[in-house]
């Protein structure tokens, strides 16, 4: 009976699940560029009525002096529910401090999703997983760019007469002074120093054709990697006639840490390219945003985006209080992400009188266990050496592997089809997923028991747990894992949970460290830690845009198989192809042989026990059901947060649901300064 | 803070000299008066024995996990079957598991099919009380069925094993803490006052330097420093200490100035002038004289660290899972929404109260009954 | 007197510089620093390889002296509050850390201020009722309430008051100080109830143990004053029962309660710090708990020598009060 109750309940779940998820056809990976947007005049605009309003008054400019000469047009075709209606206010919750608006400085507005508000890149890669083939990533401020013959030199047009939210141009300045005045002068601590725009030893160059020409020359030819630089978290223009009065270099008298936070969270209303303008900020309460007057987006039939008159954040502390908050009908969207909150959330999403919808999309997130392999860095004692000594035979590896009853943990911690076995390298999401390349060592304790005899390992007084054979340094010991998991990933530490007693079953005593993401961070950079559990969302879903953490391409990567000191590392004949590949990929632009390698990666990385891979996760989100346009699909993470990639400016909700906004009719202004 | 004044106001009170038979009989007969107190007292003496004796009271072992089980509800005890039946021995039903095809979410209901009666020094799982395996257990039911009387946690453990397990260390790291505070407050306090001098000076501003910092804040700080990699055992004994050393410094004010008057009377300077060393005169004349005290003190500040060490466990900052403490056990009811949902799991929170309400009760009726000679 | 209390505030200062560098010690203790933590988020929030990150916290280690040797970096953070009253940079905030605390400290006064008050009244008022009404019905019944008040950990109280709330009482919004709807409206009728109904909250939560604490120290001084001579001597003179209560007795047994005054603001913003926590409420304690759990160094150190400070001073300005009201201290 024990056994016919999981068959049956499995076969239930595929029946309802699929009634479930597919509510409307996912648009992943199903457009071309041309199917999202396009730059292009339309002959009729139109603004709400509140900035009629001001325009009638001569507070502003009419709209079509407002918008750019070809604004960026959103296709109705990604509108899943059509043109929406102005009004209301999108509500986010976000989760960290605002430190204030100086992005190129490194200083966040808070994460959560609040950089849509305010940061908007040359190029968008959050739209990328609508992308049939997804190479390039999205055009946005850049709305178009050449490659030179060799790939070596690469020239963007940037959106002609695109204005910042106080009316001034924006332009090719804008991009030279974020790029040189502060990723690259070393005293501003920016998100993305010269290290990051060095390629092949040489610094990239970006020089100025014209106002809205900018050319970039690089060290190697087709760096596609470099353009994911270009997006919101990377490059993410300034604006110089705000900045440049407190920069070092164009002021005298300012100072680096002057410049740093020139501009505090609480100096409103914000310069931003962004679709909402910050007016009204509270510290650890709440930030108000209004509609940007000046945003440079319009729907088909000319409306100005984006149809969310508002932007309300409120400020928390807990990922908790975001999902409580959307399932209260208070806040517009969360992901979910830990088995404990699936059927919670599910339930209550079912209810006649939710506020809410459930989503999930299909796997986009992993768990495995990361051996350190590095003989050469963080070893401190001699368990440290013999531990990394074992770790480093494949024997061990797949006998660890066969020992893992995948199907138990995942049915045990989570019932239903929201979690999976894995076994490492990418998901089921990832455009590059190849199951037929993936090499499994499914539960089988047989063979694990025999590989572990052939290491020599053996219970020998008979206490279930096997020990290390004579002759070697741990002689006599325990065979003992030490697992640390961060204390925040409620889900890995589930897993750990549940993990040890099967390792216990398998001869294998294990020992769970939870500990807080800073203690686990600190030990990771030093090498430290022995093979933790370990979340990932992005090596196992969209690796091009980190190809350098996916393998031993620098001294610190993979994190589990750190160089020592002069970089000494004894790589696997496996991970220096492994290496040889990842660095071919930085420059492919072929779309199949980007999905060819990924292939051999991912046979090279399972065939060799890489990483144990434990279960893999359908990250979910939920979404207020008062919001229109959701794009069908949207993933949790896939090249950008749900956050972004779910094209806030195009959200909007039906007159008749409208909430009242906080600040009607109030439009950014700012004093001359 | 208020405490302490109320606590050196009674300070006066304290000042009869050695203490025979008849003034522990005094203390006991005034002790006995006070309902309270013996309320408090049989509180204290249930939850210890429901600690020292934890898996003898545990029908399941309390780190044995069952993510199948996650969350099932508390069982029920019976004496009516579904038919209405009375049954002298009370028994319980098995919850059978269903999955909700929509959600995945587990339901549990009664399985009214067959009853389980509870019996009582049955056998079960092993556990070793000074090394002896033993498998006697308080009560439980005929295999195949389970008895879950307060249901289980996220992982699937049973929670009443978890509660006595938890009281165990939740009391001892209390207990301790409170032993090592009133030795070195009550080492302190003598020596300060009994030397006099450069000595007393020292300690002195030790002590005011101490109570400079802010409890809470500080204890926070602190806790959070114990390496993260450090076991559980290193643990425990880092925040027993944390406890000890910084919670001492009242006593030692109040036992230096109870010496004070000690020192300069009678018994005492005889007994310096016969010839007798610090030591015996410390240990043999003074501290006895405070023991009443001492004792006192000590059940107070009992219920103080549980509730700290709770605090604490509760925002993450003291004892860590695998640990079990009741503060520890408090953090999954964090959420709201799990505690909403699983509402069983705030019974720690319960435990905490009730022993903190005996131990103020006892604490109070002891304070009350060794000043024997107040009206009150 | 004068030399007293010259004495008393000169020993002061050895006593806060001691103060300062353990605070900024015990802050120092765990591994890593809030940089480590910046590193995660650039990963996680933005995106950036192992290697960019790791670079970009190696810059800004550099450019904040975190590279510096502790002493080193003490001498620095206590230069700069003593010349400057800056109390060094926190990297959460990306701000001086006196600005965090400065801006939550409007919240945390007016909560806990209002629970101390509210507190303080309550507790006694009951207190002179169970001293006047001893051994009766009410006496007996409050006693054993105050009991039940210190036996509540606060963090338990607030999740049981919050479970009430939300699930028994289906209260909308809870957490916070106002419903999202009413946080830009002007002051008015709607907005003040629904303030009201967010406010009562952490002030009930970190009122209750004061309650219980104020009402059994006010019954227990109130008793010891009635047995005092000269509360006998006024009744024996036959003055009026109400005039002997609350002319004579009630302002005698205050007493220790003014002195407590002294000390009372670090306490009472303590007391309402895990209730801030659980609600989430924009005061100071979540900025701590914060700050400590993601080693905002300074902030933290900050936040805690802060307290102290007024711990120190309030212990400092107790002790002169009850050396003026109670002139029979000694003064040596």
């Amino acid at each position: 009976m024990k056994r016919v109750m999981p068959i049956l309940i499995a076969l239930m779940f595929i029946a309802s699940f699929s009634a479930v998820a597919i509510a409307q056809e996912s648009f992943l990976g199903k457009f071309e560029i041309s199917d999202i947007m396009e730059y292009k005049a339309l002959p009729n605009y139109i603004e709400p009525e509140a900035l009629e309003l001001a325009v009638a008054k001569g507070e502003l400019p009419p709209v079509w002096e407002r918008l750019p000469k070809n604004p960026q047009v959103i296709k109705s075709k990604v509108m899943s529910d059509g043109l929406g209606v102005y009004g209301d206010k999108w509500r986010v919750f976000c989760g960290s401090p605002t430190a204030g608006w100086n992005w190129a400085a490194g200083l966040t507005s808070g994460w959560w999703g609040t950089e849509v508000l305010v940061w908007e890149g040359l190029v968008e890669p959050a739209h990328m997983w609508m992308l049939k083939n997804p190479i390039e990533p999205v055009p946005n401020l850049a709305t178009s760019w050449e490659w030179s013959e060799d790939g070596k030199t690469l020239t963007m047009h940037l959106l002609e007469g695109a204005k910042w939210s106080d009316g001034v141009e924006f332009t090719a300045d804008d991009v030279l002074f974020t790029y040189y005045d502060c990723h690259l002068d070393s005293h501003i601590p920016s998100f993305l120093g010269a290290g990051a725009w060095t390629i092949n030893g040489k610094l990239t160059e970006l020089e100025k054709v014209d106002k809205y020409t900018i050319r970039w020359r690089f060290g190697a030819g087709f760096p596609l990697y470099i353009l994911f630089r270009m997006g919101r978290y990377g490059l993410a223009p300034v604006p110089k006639h705000v900045l440049a009065k407190h920069h070092p270099k164009y002021n005298p008298d300012a100072t680096y840490e002057g410049f740093i936070h020139s501009l505090p969270p609480e100096d409103l209303p914000v310069v931003t390219l962004g679709p909402w303008v910050p007016v009204k900020f509270e510290p650890a309460r709440f930030i108000v945003a209004r509609r940007n007057p000046y945003y440079w987006k319009v729907d088909e039939k000319g409306q100005q985006l984006p149809y969310f008159n508002e932007a309300y954040i409120e400020k928390g502390r807990r990922g908790i209080t975001r999902t409580l908050n959307v399932i209260a009908g208070s806040i517009d969207y969360t992901n979910l992400e830990t088995p404990g909150v699936f059927s919670f959330a599910l339930e209550e999403a079912r209810r006649s009188d939710s506020y809410f919808v459930a989503r999930f999309v299909g796997y986009n997130a992993s768990f495995s266990l990361q051996p350190n392999f590095s003989l050469y860095k963080g070893v401190k004692t001699e368990r440290d050496r013999a531990m990394r000594e074992l770790f480093r035979d494949p024997r061990f590896r797949k006998a660890l592997s066969y020992a893992i009853n995948r199907e138990g943990i995942t049915n045990s911690i989570f019932p239903g089809p929201l979690i999976a076995p894995y076994e490492g390298s990418l998901v089921d999401s990832s455009p590059y997923y190849d199951p037929d390349a993936i090499v499994t060592y499914a539960y089988d304790l047989e063979k694990s028991k025999g590989l572990f005899a052939e290491l020599g390992f053996k219970d020998i007084d008979g206490d279930g747990i096997m020990e290390w054979a004579t002759g070697t340094p741990l002689a006599g010991q325990d065979l003992t894992l030490v697992i640390h998991i961060v204390e925040d990933e409620t889900a890995a530490v589930n897993l750990g949970e549940a993990l040890v007693p099967y390792l216990r079953e398998a001869g294998i005593k294990s020992v769970l460290k939870v500990i807080k993401t800073t203690t686990y961070d600190a030990l990771s950079d030093s090498g430290e830690l022995e093979i933790p559990i370990y979340r990932d969302n992005v090596l196992c879903l969209t690796p091009l845009t980190r190809l350098t953490d996916l393998g031993p391409v620098t001294e610190i990567t993979p994190t589990w198989h750190q160089a020592g000191p002069g970089g000494e590392r004894d790589l696997f004949p496996f991970e220096a192809r492994l290496r040889d590949l990842i660095n071919s990929l930085k420059t492919e632009r072929s779309g199949s042989k980007v999905r060819e390698t990924f292939s051999e990666i991912q046979n090279l990385w399972t065939e060799n026990v890489y990483t144990i891979g434990l279960y893999k996760m359908q990250v979910g989100n939920a979404i207020a059901n008062r919001l229109r346009n959701v794009p069908p699909g949207t993933p949790p993470y896939m090249y950008e947060w749900f956050d972004v990639a779910q094209c806030a400016w195009q959200l909007w909700v039906p007159k008749e649901e409208q909430k009242p906004e906080l600040l009607p009719g109030v439009i950014p202004t700012y004093e001359e300064k | 803070m208020i405490l302490k004044n109320e606590r050196s106001r009674k300070k006066n009170s304290f000042a009869e000299p050695v203490k025979g038979e008849a003034y522990i009989q005094l203390v006991w007969r005034k002790f006995k008066r006070s309902k309270t107190a013996i309320i408090g007292a049989i509180l204290v003496i249930i939850m210890a024995i429901l600690a020292i004796f934890a898996p003898f009271f545990s029908p399941y072992n309390p780190l044995k996990i069952d993510h199948r089980a996650s969350f099932s509800p508390p069982q029920r005890i019976h004496f009516f079957d579904d038919k209405g039946k009375f049954h002298l021995r009370p028994f319980v039903y098995n919850l059978k598991l269903e999955l909700d095809p929509q959600t995945w979410k587990r339901i549990y209901t009664e399985d009214t099919s067959k009853r389980f009666p509870i019996y009582f020094l049955v056998r079960g799982w092993e556990y070793k009380p000074f090394g002896i395996p033993c498998k006697l257990h308080l009560f439980g039911v005929a295999k195949g069925g389970s008895i879950h009387l307060f249901g289980m946690d996220n992982y699937g453990r049973d929670l009443w094993a978890r509660i006595m397990l938890g009281g165990r260390v939740s009391l001892s790291i209390a207990l301790l803490g409170a032993i090592l505070s009133a030795f070195i407050g009550s080492m302190v306090g003598t020596i300060s006052a009994y030397y006099g001098g450069i000595t007393d000076m020292i300690l002195q501003r030790i002590v005011e330097f101490l109570q400079s910092f802010p409890q809470l804040p500080l204890w926070m700080a602190l806790s959070i420093a114990i390496p993260a990699t450090w076991s559980s055992l290193y643990v425990f004994i880092a925040i027993m200490m944390l406890f000890g050393l910084l919670s001492w410094t009242p006593l030692a004010r109040e036992v230096r100035g109870k010496v004070l008057s000690l020192r300069e009377q009678e018994f005492v300077l005889s007994a310096k002038e016969a010839g007798a060393s610090d030591a015996r005169i410390i240990f043999k004349y003074l501290i006895p004289n405070c023991l009443s005290h001492i004792i006192v003190v000590l059940t107070i500040t009992i219920p103080w660290l549980i509730l700290a060490e709770s605090t604490l466990s509760f925002l993450g900052l003291g004892l860590q899972p695998p640990m079990v403490s009741w503060g520890v056990l408090l953090q999954e009811a964090q959420n709201l929404q799990t505690m909403g949902r699983h509402l069983w799991i705030a019974i720690p929170g319960a435990f905490i109260v009730i022993t903190v309400l005996g131990f103020n009760f006892l604490g109070d009726g002891l304070r009350d009954a060794a000043d024997p000679y107040s009206r009150r | 007197m004068i030399s007293y209390i010259i004495r008393r505030i000169l020993y002061v200062i050895p006593l806060l510089l001691a103060v300062s560098i353990v605070c900024f010690v015990i802050i120092q203790l765990p591994p890593g620093d809030f940089l480590t933590a910046i590193e995660s988020q650039l990963k996680s929030q933005a995106g950036l390889s192992e290697e960019e990150s790791r670079k970009m916290v190696d810059e800004m280690r550099k450019t904040y002296g975190l590279d510096k040797s502790m002493p080193v970096q003490y001498l620095i953070w206590i230069k700069n509050i003593v010349t400057k009253g800056d109390f060094g940079y926190s990297f959460g905030y990306r701000k001086p850390a006196q600005e965090v605390i400065w801006e939550r400290l409007k919240w945390t006064m007016i909560i806990a201020l209002s629970a101390h008050l509210i507190s303080t009244l309550v507790g006694l008022l009951i207190g002179i009722y169970s001293a006047t009404h001893q051994y009766s019905l009410g006496d007996h019944l409050s006693t054993f309430l105050a009991f039940i008040g210190l036996s509540f950990p606060e963090f338990f109280t607030a999740l049981v008051i919050m479970y009430l709330l939300v699930f028994r009482f289906r209260v909308p919004h809870v957490g916070g100080l106002s419903s999202p709807e009413y946080v830009l409206a002007t002051w008015n009728w709607a907005k003040f109830v629904d303030f009201l109904q967010h406010f009562w909250i952490p002030v009930v939560i970190s009122g209750v143990a004061g309650v219980a604490r104020n009402m059994r120290v006010m019954r227990a001084n109130l008793l010891d004053v009635f047995r005092s001579q000269y509360v006998i001597t006024a009744r024996a003179k036959g003055l009026k029962e109400r005039i002997v209560l609350y002319k004579h007795a009630v302002v005698n047994a205050l007493h220790p309660i003014i002195a407590y005054q002294g000390v009372a603001l670090p306490y009472i913003v303590q007391g309402t710090m895990v209730t801030a926590i659980v609600l989430n409420l924009p005061t100071t304690g979540p900025a701590f708990y914060d700050a400590l759990v993601f080693q905002d160094t300074l902030l933290a150190g900050s936040f805690l020598l802060m307290v102290t400070v007024v711990l120190v001073i309030g212990n400092l300005l107790s002790d002169l009060i009850l050396a003026w009201i109670d002139p029979r201290i000694r003064y040596d």
